[in-house]
């Protein structure tokens, strides 16, 4: 009581000052009572000061100078805080929201866009490439989709842009993500301890957000690189009120491989691209309601085309797959201690087949069709009850609509006409509703409590899954020493991914739990140390987790999954894994040279009754060890230079290592169809178990340097990259054949690599 | 795509392969047992080692025993040692440099059988693969009603021999000539979900098809099978009954045969062959069959 007596709330946003862009995860200190807070995803801050005034609040952000100012009026509650870029521009930071002390999240790493940016990758700047650098997280093997987190599937991943989910992330080949860093202001992985907010997923949630656009001014910028180009403008509707962000960018990789291909093979082109498109609109209302609209929308696009004319024969095939989303928000602020967040969403993926032909008269195409359809409303509410406790809670419903595989066809010839519709009927639909509380308890200046819960039911029709979600995080500060950190999490899991492991090709097939296949669950236990060094500017931590997954699926061996009608009969369940690992990161946030190093050790296997003879083996994405090296140094204003060097032990594969003959089905006899037909005609090949041999090991260098040149307000900028700079043939996959191809050579064993190297340029301007 | 052609040739040590004898036999009433022997090689060697001193024996749990001889190329056999329905037979290799190679199996009783069809033809309205011609991929459709005890587990099979009829085909740019009574393997598939719950349902070139009666949902059960032909006469079915081992071993090296070439791109998960052998590789299985003539003409029996 006599806390509250002598101590009040205050709020406000911490934006940039020229652009009133919020700023997310600045830190706010009041120094009278040494009480502190971070901004939200809103740039928000609730901050508990004394009564007696005037207060010293000192707010600051990494790449922002800090400012101190004085609360002096005891009916000032709400305020903005504009801060100004400019010290420790081009610094490289991986940081977490506070101090390591204060921090009350673990297993939780935030990337500022600005490091994207200046991270060597391949062709395009990327914010999942640049995550895939974090310890803990890998992208599996060259030309591969998905993102594997402590021994995680692609999709035990939980991605969302301004709080919707988005189902496919990655354009063909895991080449780059769908996400435009231009138009993301943060991004932030939890691989575990995860806050009760979040659910639906295993492994892992990845957290992005979109930036509100410049409120005082009009800007853009527009680049062109070999392969791609995009541009992206922002400015004000209504000056410090309304604002619009959009950015396109497209791949034409098509414009040059179509011709090419024209021209080498005459009656055949193949061509690929892809697009995306983000936009938003962010509105002040008044100081205590904002309104956002967001979207989305990017599709890949693979098509071959044939025409042989002389025969008046044409026809083709085109892939094509993709997200759409959109977001209505109401951010309401009810008191400097109390506010919401209403988000209606709506989230589509699907992957489209179209196959098309004609000769003569004779017309007719195939269509195939998967999909997933998801639109819901939630609602999340925050309330300081005092500086030293803190409750979030909210909830939410959505529904689900699944075409797991439809295909239609259409011929005509002449007068005839004919339709047919495979899988039509065959659609699902799912009810997930949620609800959540988290309690976040300073018991003590030396331990910190966070514990939630999050109870969800999943409804689809014939059964109802509810499950119970508990979420524990304990830190200790250990003062000098640093802090410690323990948690656990539960993870539930209802929708299903049937995806081809490995395949490039997005055969995504998502589909809700049913009867014969319930949801699938993950428990991780986690322990942190973390300690800031050498005044803040290093920062090391090492982390350990044990994982278990229980109720996975996995295709049965051999089972295609075009036209899955009978999906839940095609799939191994009952699977459990097991992910251990030790964790190791150094970071230096501060100077000229900043960069991490990153290191893993884990272990990752799984378990399925029918699979590998029932006995445990390791999981395919399971690599002992890995690490990353990431250096970026600023030569001087005009040039700054990054380089990255990656280190991992070969993922796992199935490889056969003999061979023998088969009895099999021989053909029957052409005159006697009677006779028996089982005969020594075939070959076995001998797998000594599953992911058996450990592909050879991996390793990588990129290189990255940007030269700018500013004349008035335009920043020009040359981005020059070496992607696999020594050229490092690493394994994709291992294979048997005859040398050269020829029959008469001997059997060898040969592998195929993934991308050389490749340099990539890219020329920008920012206005 | 933007990769595939960088690829080298490695030079590996693969772990040494477990040599185990390899047996393979797969046995039907009222025919002699034939047991092939022989060692399983590394994947880069093209020779095959046959296994021709070993002492092989059958042994039958009506008291029957029966000492197989050695013919040629590791095959052995004795045309006194013919196989029952309902027995159950052990069999024993023994070699100079391996352990004891053993397996049971017997050939199942069989308590399924066709009781009717249905044939249709299905026109053009197939195309497949964006193909042109259809009129090549048009295929009868043989609806197959079988009655199955549902007190036992049943194993089961479908292949077809079709006896093809003369006719000429030209859509104007391509024209077909088929000869009359010819017989001809009929590639079949099938969108049946007792058979596609087996894994089988879609790949090209198949002789058979796979499905066991527990999906059956009364004691007849229609079961749709796809013939891919255009000017059929008739229609040998062969229907088969499997034992368990028979079944499991036929159906993973269909699996297995039809998906292990794809490597690269990976499309299918790699599946082992089922093998029923104490220390070794392969099958010892029974099966029985039951031949059956489908006639085109009468399009329902």
């Amino acid at each position: 009581m006599s806390q509250a007596a002598s101590s009040r709330f205050i709020s406000g946003i911490v934006k940039d000052k020229y652009s009133g862009e919020p700023l997310i995860g600045a830190n706010i200190f009041c120094i009278e009572n040494e009480k502190g807070c971070s901004s939200d995803v809103y740039g928000l801050f609730k901050l508990e000061i004394p009564c007696e005034l005037p207060v010293q609040i000192q707010v600051s952000y990494v790449g922002y100078k800090q400012v101190i100012m004085s609360v002096e009026d005891k009916d000032e509650q709400q305020f903005d805080i504009l801060l100004e870029s400019g010290i420790d521009l081009g610094e490289i930071n991986v940081k977490a929201n506070n101090s390591a002390q204060q921090r009350t999240e673990m297993s939780a790493l935030e990337i500022p866009v600005r490091l994207i940016k200046n991270l060597p990758l391949l062709g395009e700047h990327d914010v999942l490439k640049a995550i895939q650098l974090l310890p803990g997280i890998q992208s599996g093997s060259e030309g591969r989709n998905g993102l594997y987190v402590r021994g995680g599937s692609p999709d035990q991943n939980l991605f969302q842009i301004d709080g919707t989910p988005i189902y496919y992330v990655n354009h063909l080949g895991g080449f780059v993500s769908v996400f435009h860093p231009d138009i993301l202001k943060n991004a932030k992985i939890y691989k575990g301890a995860f806050p009760a907010r979040y659910g639906g997923r295993l492994s892992s949630v990845v957290d992005l957000r979109m930036k509100e656009g410049n409120k005082k001014e009009h800007h853009g910028s527009w680049g062109v690189g070999l392969i791609s180009g995009d541009v992206s403008l922002e400015g004000p509707i209504m000056k410090d009120k309304t604002s619009y962000i959009v950015a396109f960018r497209r791949v034409w990789l098509d414009l040059f491989v179509r011709p090419i291909t024209k021209i080498s093979f005459k009656d055949y082109s193949v061509g690929y691209n892809f697009y995306d498109f983000f936009g938003k609109i962010s509105h002040e209302h008044n100081a205590n309601n904002r309104f956002y609209l967001s979207m989305y929308s990017g599709d890949d696009r693979l098509g071959s085309d044939y025409h042989f004319k002389e025969d008046k024969i044409k026809g083709g095939t085109d892939y094509i797959w993709g997200n759409i989303l959109s977001t209505l928000r109401w951010n309401h602020i009810f008191s400097p201690r109390s506010s919401s967040d209403i988000t209606f969403f709506y989230t589509r993926y699907r992957y489209t087949t179209k196959q098309f032909y004609s000769a003569d008269e004779v017309k007719g195409n195939n269509t195939y069709y998967t999909g997933v359809h998801d639109l819901g409303i939630k609602a999340d509410f925050n309330y300081h009850i005092s500086s030293k406790y803190k409750i979030s809670y909210g909830g939410g419903i959505s529904g689900s609509w699944f075409k797991p595989g439809q295909i239609s066809q259409y011929y005509t010839s002449g007068n005839t006409n004919r339709k047919a519709e495979i899988g039509k009927q065959n659609r699902a639909e799912a009810l997930n509703m949620f609800a959540y509380i988290e309690n976040e308890w300073r018991i003590s200046d030396f331990l910190i409590i966070n514990a939630g819960a999050r109870i969800s039911d999943y409804n689809f029709g014939q059964k109802s899954y509810i499950a119970m979600e508990p979420r524990v995080l304990g830190a200790i500060n250990l003062k000098k020493l640093g802090s410690l950190k323990l948690s656990y999490s539960k993870m539930v899991q209802p929708v299903h991914l049937l995806s081809y492991s490995g395949n490039m090709f997005p055969t995504d097939i998502w589909l809700p739990s049913s009867l014969s296949v319930p949801p699938g669950n993950s428990a991780e236990f986690s322990v942190a140390y973390e300690k800031p060094l050498f005044n803040n500017k290093y920062e090391i931590s090492i982390e350990a987790y044990y994982k278990k997954l229980t109720d996975l699926i996995e295709i049965k061996g051999g089972v295609p999954l075009i036209n899955a009608q009978s999906w839940d009969q095609n799939i191994e369940v009952g699977g459990t894994g097991t992910s251990k690992g030790i964790e190791f990161l150094c970071k230096k946030t501060q100077g000229k040279t900043t960069g991490w190093i990153s290191y893993t050790l884990a272990k990752s296997d799984r378990q399925f009754n029918n699979v590998n003879r029932g006995k445990t083996y390791p999981f395919k994405y399971d690599r002992r060890h890995d690490l990353a090296i990431v250096v970026s140094h600023s030569l001087s204003k005009r040039i700054d230079f990054s380089a990255s060097w990656t280190l991992g032990s070969g993922y796992p594969i199935t490889l056969y290592n003999g061979v023998h003959r088969a009895i099999t089905q021989d053909t029957w006899k052409i005159e006697d169809p009677f006779q028996d037909n089982f005969d020594i005609s075939g070959t076995t090949n001998l797998y000594p178990s599953k992911n058996w041999l450990r592909m050879s090991t991996y390793h990588r260098l990129d290189l990255g340097i940007n030269f700018h040149k500013q004349k008035g307000s335009k920043i020009r900028t040359w981005t020059i990259g070496l992607y696999n700079a020594y050229n490092r043939q690493n394994a994709v996959s291992y294979t048997f054949k005859h040398r050269n191809g020829f029959v008469k050579e001997p059997i060898v064993l040969y592998q195929q690599s993934g991308f050389p190297i490749i340099p990539t340029v890219k020329y920008s301007v920012k206005f | 795509m933007f990769f595939s052609s960088c690829s080298k040739e490695l030079e590996i040590a693969l772990p040494p392969i477990k040599i185990m004898p390899v047996v393979n036999c797969i046995f039907t009433p009222g025919k002699p047992f034939m047991v092939a022997l022989e060692l399983p090689s590394l994947p880069t060697d093209t020779t095959i080692t046959f296994i021709t001193n070993a002492e092989v024996t059958v042994f039958g749990d009506n008291g029957t025993s029966y000492l197989l001889a050695h013919l040629e190329k590791g095959k052995y056999s004795n045309p006194a040692a013919v196989a029952e329905a309902g027995v159950s037979y052990k069999l024993k290799a023994k070699t100079d440099n391996y352990p004891l190679v053993s397996a049971e199996d017997k050939i199942p009783l069989t308590n399924t059988r066709i009781e009717n069809y249905s044939i249709k033809k299905r026109d053009d309205d197939d195309p497949i693969n964006g193909s042109s011609e259809g009129k090549e991929h048009s295929y009868y459709n043989i609806a197959l009603s079988i009655a199955s005890d549902p007190s036992v587990k049943d194993y089961m099979g479908v292949s077809v021999v079709e006896n093809r009829i003369n006719a000429r085909y030209s859509n104007g740019t391509v024209s077909y000539e088929v000869e009359e009574n010819k017989y001809r393997q009929g590639y079949i598939k099938s969108d049946d979900l007792v058979i596609t719950t087996e894994g089988l349902g879609s790949f090209d070139d198949q002789s058979t098809l796979f499905f066991r009666d527990h999906l059956f949902k009364a004691d007849k059960e229609i079961v749709n099978v796809k013939v891919f032909t255009q000017f059929a006469k008739k229609f040998w079915v062969r229907f088969y009954t499997f034992s368990p081992s028979c079944y499991q071993y036929l159906k993973t090296w269909n699996i297995h045969d039809n998906t292990r070439s794809f490597d690269f791109w990976e499309i299918y998960e790699p599946l082992s062959v089922f093998s029923n052998i104490e220390n070794g590789y392969g099958i010892f299985a029974g099966y029985s069959a039951i031949d059956q003539i489908l006639t085109v003409e009468e399009q329902t029996n």
